[in-house]
């Protein structure tokens, strides 16, 4: 941990509160983006960033330096994050049950189509290639999705990703390597 | 080790996660094997497509989260105020009453309990513990150095209304928020707030009231607190031991029989010997117990 970050801590620690604000201010815009990407919905990204915030306020006296803050807020994030999904779930099962079954995005399961046309312009084929990496993403399984983003867009190790899953690093692993597969299968003729 | 089954070992040398001597091993191999590097750089290019899709979050939403989270804490700290102080009543020492340290532990998990409740806690379906429809509400109060007060009022939109304690308006005002419908932390800091004037009846009605009433045990608490210097006050004395049997908060029930139990009177004999039937919290019962004894009243038959 940054020795900047460490003492930011323990000012806010101490009760100061431009310190915590600063430390919010250097991870929020992370933890929003893992909600949305993970949730899929700005409301609930919001509240998830609300919570989150408000653990780590009430919390943050008891953060003892044995894991780093990173890993440690986005242990609470993700957790969070997951409580929302199993909720959603659960309503899916009742909307299901009732005859109401949705077919999100996740329930498809579609073997990415072969591109009719190749454009020429680079431009156009990389806003191709993140849409199709997008839309890749959202087929993941919520649990694929996380370790991906966590290790590709906020840098973590899979020692830390597993202590935010509370799963063994080889699980992690393994999780991390299906995604990547399901990841260049869906962008296959791209890359 | 075919090249076939090297995919996932790529993938690891590639994030670096292997350990020191396989990593080794794999760029030893690399050097020497070009399918092995052409999957290599397909990771690469890969991660360099993902990467290049991460979407930032709307600077808008961020800017909402932000704005949500500091009206959130500014009002977390407003009340975290009040809870030290009444973690403090707790252990003040009363002369003859030695077991109150147990009682702030108690207290303690309670008031977690409380603040991890409070964003969602209404009150529940069917509790009439609603003021007479009022156009105001209290959405916030604040103490300016000055020793005045600043109440934030909600109309169809909000604003601030300023003025001491002793201002008529100021303390309509703070009764309606004691019975605010909605948010814990408005009614705990209006009853903080109002026991400065609890020589007040009106005042000493809504604590009276939020000790029967309120749905939050750590207001009711609160509730107590604020009677404190009325315990011999026979409106509030029945309140009291009504509360010590029926309420459904252990803390309350302690911190009820403390209540009483400072100022010895025959009801309270009465009221313990009950208690003493049907309390199922051990501290409390024993409490009964020592205060009947020091009053010479047989503890009864139960
Ligand atoms: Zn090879």
């Amino acid at each position: 941990m940054a020795a900047e970050e460490a003492s930011l801590i323990r000012a806010a620690q101490q009760g100061d509160q431009a310190a915590f604000e600063r430390l919010v201010q250097a991870h929020d815009a992370d933890v929003l983006r893992l909600a949305m990407s993970f949730l899929r919905s700005p409301e609930d990204a919001r509240d998830i960033y609300q919570e989150a915030f408000l653990r780590v306020w009430r919390n943050l006296r008891h953060f003892r330096f044995d894991s780093s803050f990173e890993s440690w807020l986005y242990r609470i994030v993700a957790n969070l994050c997951l409580d929302v999904l199993r909720k959603r779930k659960v309503r899916r099962q009742m909307l299901a049950v009732a005859g109401n079954g949705e077919t999100g995005p996740d329930m498809l399961d579609r073997v990415p189509e072969a591109r009719a046309e190749t454009d020429p312009q680079r431009a156009l084929l990389s806003r191709e290639i993140e849409e199709r990496t997008r839309s890749a993403l959202e087929r993941l399984s919520s649990r694929e999705r996380l370790v991906f983003e966590l290790r590709h867009f906020h840098g973590m190790r899979l020692k830390e990703i597993g202590l935010v899953l509370g799963a063994s690093e080889e699980a992690v692993k393994n999780c991390l390597f299906r995604a990547t597969q399901k990841m260049r299968l869906a962008l296959g003729d791209f890359l | 080790m075919s090249c076939a089954s090297r995919t996932e070992q790529i993938l690891l040398y590639y994030h670096g996660e292997l350990p020191p001597s396989e990593s080794e091993e794999v760029r030893r191999h690399l050097e020497a094997c070009a399918a092995c590097r052409a999957e290599l750089e397909r990771q690469r290019l890969f991660a360099q497509a993902v990467e290049a899709a991460r979407g930032e979050p709307p600077p808008e939403l961020l800017a909402a989260c932000r704005r949500a989270l500091s009206e959130t804490l500014a009002r977390e700290r407003a009340s975290s105020g009040w809870q030290e102080r009444l973690a403090s009543w707790f252990v003040s020492p009363l002369p003859g009453r030695p077991a109150w340290g147990k009682l702030a532990g108690a207290l303690a998990v309670l008031a977690l309990g409380f603040l991890g409740g409070r964003l969602s806690t209404g009150l529940g379906p069917g509790l009439s513990f609603r003021p007479e429809p009022a156009g105001l509400r209290v959405r916030y109060i604040e103490h300016t150095p000055a020793g005045e007060l600043r109440l934030q009022v909600e109309e169809s939109r909000t604003r601030w209304v300023r003025g001491p304690l002793t201002d008529e308006t100021v303390r309509r005002l703070l009764l309606e928020a004691a019975r605010d419908p909605i948010d814990p932390a408005v009614r705990a800091d209006a009853l903080e707030t109002l026991r400065e004037v609890a020589e007040r009846p009106e005042v000493r009605k809504v604590f009276l009231e939020a000790l029967e009433r309120d749905p939050n045990p750590a207001i009711r608490l609160k509730a107590l607190e604020g009677l404190k210097p009325y315990a011999d006050d026979p409106d509030n004395r029945q309140v009291l031991s009504k509360a010590l049997l029926s309420d459904g908060d252990a803390n309350v029930r302690a911190m009820a029989v403390e209540l009483l139990a400072t100022s010895p009177r025959a009801d309270v004999v009465e009221t313990l010997q009950a208690l003493l039937g049907r309390e199922s919290d051990a501290y409390i019962r024993q409490r009964s117990a020592r205060i009947l004894q020091a009053m010479n009243a047989s503890p009864g038959i139960f």
